[in-house]
């Protein structure tokens, strides 16, 4: 399964899935002028490695500094896919890492963590 | 296919749609369809609501920027109205020192009293229209003026009227002049007069009317009038000749119309 690597632009973020250590990232701003065809990619390219039902951790670190509405229902849609996932009997945790100062995207990984049944939701503090 | 947002939801969609299109409906099949539906609907209205928090939080920080940008627009434009006030304060200050700066300049270049150029400029004066003959080709005269018997008019009436007699002396010179004439005082009742481009025939005419116009000119005092007449010496620039040179000429031919008499006019 070939890795997913996206650079940050002004409008998005940077996306780096090494599926073969079974680590994945998404980094930065997203705003993007077209949600589908950014995260359209993306997600379909998540499902086809976790149909793979790999049997290593899956870790997905979120590190977000701004993102809009469509972006929000992206997220949800890849969170959805780890939960089912996760029910499907694989290990999955995502890391929520938000800016201690950052009272909002804190309160934003709260209200995600909320709409997910199986998945492992860690909540990180960075500084 | 063109990717979405929102596949899964459409596809639940679609499968209602089909349920209720067939004609005979499996109970069980019905059944299966509606926990499914009912879990997808579930989730569909949890996203709603994470949306609906996410939207109000960014509608709320959006308020609150604008509010602030309204502050911070109000302080730039009071600093904007402070800044062109003190702008226009900066305009007044420049004018007055202008004013200043031009009062001082002409204190500079004038005479103290009479308000004629001092002999200082005078003869700035002298040495530009003498240069300016290599161009033009046309020479200026020179009419040197002292005032007669200037002494027994401050012995007798004191420096008072002393000076007044030479502020009236000035003033009549000034209206018998062209304007393009320097008129300056070379010191004590000694005055100069260059008319540019001008013969000494010319020059000697323009003495001789201001010569007139002197003596018949009354100085209303509050003790009795006064007259008092002017001695004159008229001289052309020669070639080759200074400024300086020429201005002698011109003190010697006023000096002939002392001996003369006075209240006369000697051309050198």
């Amino acid at each position: 399964m070939e890795n997913v690597v996206i650079q940050p632009s002004e409008r998005t973020p940077e996306v780096n899935f090494d599926f073969v250590n079974g680590r994945l990232s998404i980094r930065g701003e997203a705003y993007p002028e077209n949600v589908s065809t950014f995260f359209g990619p993306i997600l379909t390219a998540l499902q086809m490695y976790l149909q793979t039902k790999p049997n290593h951790d899956v870790v997905m670190d979120i590190e977000m500094e701004y993102f809009n509405s469509s972006s929000a229902k992206a997220l949800m849609n890849i969170f959805q896919i780890m939960d089912e996932a996760v029910e499907a009997g694989i290990r999955a945790v995502v890391r929520w890492h938000y800016n201690k100062d950052d009272d909002i995207m804190q309160e934003f990984g709260e209200d995600f963590s909320e709409d997910i049944r199986s998945l492992n939701f860690e909540m990180v503090e960075t500084d | 296919m063109e990717f979405s947002l929102f596949d899964k939801e459409k596809k639940i969609v679609e499968k209602a749609e089909q349920l209720i299109a067939k004609e005979e409906c499996d109970p069980e099949e019905i059944r299966d369809f509606l926990a499914v539906f009912i879990d997808a609907f579930r989730r569909c209205y949890q996203e709603q609501k994470c949306l609906i928090r996410i939207s109000d939080r960014l509608q709320e920080q959006l308020l609150e920027t604008k509010k602030e940008l309204l502050i911070k627009t109000d302080q730039l434009k009071k600093q904007a109205a402070d800044l062109k006030a003190l702008n226009e304060n900066l305009a007044l200050e420049i004018a007055a020192r202008k004013r200043i700066e031009e009062k001082l300049r002409i204190m500079a270049d004038r005479d103290a009293l009479t308000k004629v150029y001092n002999r200082r400029r005078f003869l700035e004066f002298l040495e530009m229209e003498v240069k300016k003959v290599k161009r033009t080709g046309k020479v200026p005269s020179f009419i040197m003026l002292d005032i007669d018997k200037f002494k027994n008019v401050n012995d007798q009436f004191g420096h008072a009227v002393g000076d007044q007699v030479l502020c009236h002396f000035t003033t009549v010179v000034l209206s018998g002049i062209r304007e393009i004439d320097v008129f300056g005082r070379l010191g004590g009742e000694e005055f100069g007069v260059i008319l540019p481009e001008t013969s000494k025939k010319k020059a000697f005419i323009v003495a001789e009317r201001l010569r007139s116009m002197v003596e018949s000119s009354e100085i209303i005092l509050s003790t009795g009038n006064i007259n008092i007449t002017v001695s004159i010496g008229v001289a052309e620039l020669e070639a080759g000749e200074s400024g300086e040179q020429l201005m002698v000429r011109a003190d010697a031919a006023m000096y002939v119309a002392k001996q003369n008499g006075r209240n006369r006019v000697e051309i050198a």
